[in-house]
């Protein structure tokens, strides 16, 4: 009877989706969200069972920030299970507690498994100014050994994906650009269905380039493409702009 | 006698994005007096990129220890097969084993620092130092070991006690019985990341090591890469190790490498670290096992052809009774 290799553990990788419920992003952006949040997760399915990816269980969690910052999820879920519960906006934009929230949480035994990780994915989404300080924040997660790539067991070589969409004209870039430490890594949906697309493409986009382990830099360039290609699309249709 | 076998398999995050890292374990197994002691070493460099020549060290720590061992045994024996070792009481064991841990601690360093000097860093090499940040002039014998990191874990089997010296992680079992081994340390995940290492400047504080007095059938040595591969260790991995490698062992041994290869090859391929395995295990032990099974094997088959014998007699004497042939 040939030997059986046994079973082999699985390695756990969270997306953490940071997403902005102000006030401002009442109607259709917040609606966007809600709707292209749902469409994905079977894609990101897709991605866990795909043959030539390392076996990997690919969660998802959701914090939402507005006056103060709220996890939708008490843990990540996988993406097979997680069933979209629609956002609403109203109120500020507390980025500084989200930074928070995210550095308390982003941590083994927390949110991570205590072993077998891909390195965490960061999403960011805003379409405007943080209210009051978020230095603070920042500053505390920059501490986070998984957001600084401190973190030794996250495997060879292994760095976190940070991106954000700056939503609309009003969203700070700067503010963005410090939270992914890389401008390129920052995208301006200037409308709807470019806001939809970036959600899409960067959902999937990330995953395939952690598990193949590629970082932060293998994502560049394929951002640029994309970026390319939706300002070919957005040119001429006023009516989306935000 | 002992006889042996060795597997060392690249984990696929070596490869990932295009990158050509080689595979930084390596095991090997030696004996000593015709096989009546046997020796199974592994040692697993480290991966980050401050390690960039832990191949070479896991290499290097390998030789060293064998060397080491090698001169323990040569100077402990009495007579043809005796061994000062077993009567020795456990103080001067223990100073032993401290002893063995301290030259082989020297040794490495030295033969780290010896390969430094043969092989200056190069291009690549410079470059790598480059991209991470790394030092690459004015460097400290520290500075220069740190490349090389490894772990490293030694088994000695000999007729009448055994020994095993560690420093990082991987996991090694003793097999007393067939179908029963267990840690010779409580298995423990590495917690906070960063497993001991032979580069540590305190790393003769780092070594562990135990010592037993009693008889061993062979031994099971491992890189985490294995271990931690597994959903659940120990049991998981406990039962694999019992009834799946012990069993290709003992009942399969002319394609067991070439099995193990294939399972290790899965393994890397989907966790992703580099598998290294040696196991080690009694001759004697392993061919009576062997007749015993082959003896059940063939009392299983002469108890079916007495059944099939039997059943056709019933049949005949049935045909008879029920009156069919007349």
């Amino acid at each position: 009877m040939p030997m059986e290799p046994g079973e082999i553990v699985r390695r756990q990788l969270v997306l953490f989706f940071l997403i902005d419920t102000s006030g401002s992003m009442a109607g259709d952006k917040i609606d966007a969200v809600n709707a292209v949040m749902r469409e994905i997760m079977p894609e990101l399915d897709k991605l866990s069972s795909k043959e030539d990816n390392a076996a990997s269980d690919i969660e998802v969690a959701v914090l939402e920030f507005n006056n103060s910052a709220e996890w939708k999820t008490t843990k990540p879920i996988p993406v097979k299970s997680y069933q979209w519960s629609n956002l609403s906006a109203t109120g500020g934009t507390n980025l500084e507690d989200a930074c928070r929230k995210l550095a308390t949480e982003m941590q083994r035994g927390r949110f991570l498994r205590d072993h077998n990780l891909f390195a965490p994915i960061m999403i960011l989404m805003s379409d405007g100014q943080p209210n009051g300080g978020y230095k603070e924040g920042l500053a505390e997660l920059k501490k986070n050994p998984f957001y600084a790539n401190k973190d030794s067991k996250g495997g060879y070589k292994e760095k976190s994906i940070k991106v954000a969409c700056a939503i609309g004209p009003d969203a700070d870039t700067d503010v963005l650009a410090e939270f992914t430490e890389n401008k390129e890594l920052v995208f301006e949906a200037k409308t709807i269905p470019a806001l939809k697309n970036w959600i899409k493409f960067i959902a999937v986009q990330t995953t395939v380039a952690d598990i193949a382990g590629g970082g932060p830099e293998s994502l560049t360039e394929k951002l640029e493409e994309f970026k390319a290609q939706e300002d070919k699309v957005t040119v001429g249709s006023a009516e989306d702009y935000m | 006698m002992f006889s042996a076998c060795k597997v060392s398999v690249r984990g696929s995050d070596h490869t990932r994005d295009g990158a050509d890292v080689p595979c930084q374990d390596y095991a090997d197994f030696a004996d000593f007096k015709n096989g009546t002691v046997g020796i199974a070493l592994v040692a697993d460099g480290h991966g980050s990129p401050a390690y960039f020549r832990s191949h070479h060290g896991s290499k290097l720590a390998v030789e060293c220890a064998k060397g080491v061992i090698h001169t323990y045994l040569n100077t402990s024996m009495k007579g043809k097969s005796d061994f000062y070792a077993a009567q020795l009481d456990d103080a001067k064991i223990e100073a032993s084993l401290k002893d063995q841990e301290r030259c082989i601690l020297e040794k490495w360093r030295s033969r780290v620092c010896e390969h430094y000097k043969e092989h200056p860093l190069d291009e690549n090499e410079l470059q790598h130092c480059n991209k991470y940040k790394l030092p690459t002039t004015g460097l400290t014998e520290d500075a220069i070991v740190r490349m090389y990191g490894s772990t490293l874990l030694v088994t000695v089997l000999a007729p009448e006690f055994w020994f095993h010296i560690q420093i990082g992680d991987g996991w090694t079992v003793l097999i007393k019985k067939p179908g029963q081994s267990e840690g010779i340390f409580p298995y423990e995940h590495d917690q906070d990341g960063r497993a001991d290492s032979l580069c540590q400047v305190n790393a003769i504080e780092r070594f562990k090591h135990r010592f037993g007095r009693e008889k061993v059938l062979g031994a099971i040595s491992m890189t985490d890469g294995i271990s931690e591969s597994f959903p659940q260790p120990p049991q998981d991995l406990l039962y694999w190790l019992n009834n799946s490698v012990l069993d290709t062992y003992i009942y399969e041994f002319d394609t067991f490498e070439a099995q193990l290869e294939t399972v290790l090859h899965i393994r890397a391929k989907s966790y992703g670290d580099d598998c290294s395995l040696v196991i080690m295990f009694d001759n004697a032990e392993r061919d009576k096992l062997r007749k015993t099974a082959e003896n059940t094997e063939q009392e299983k088959a002469n108890d079916q052809s007495s059944v099939v014998q039997d059943t056709e007699k019933l049949e005949l004497y049935g045909e008879f009774t029920n009156g069919r042939s007349f």
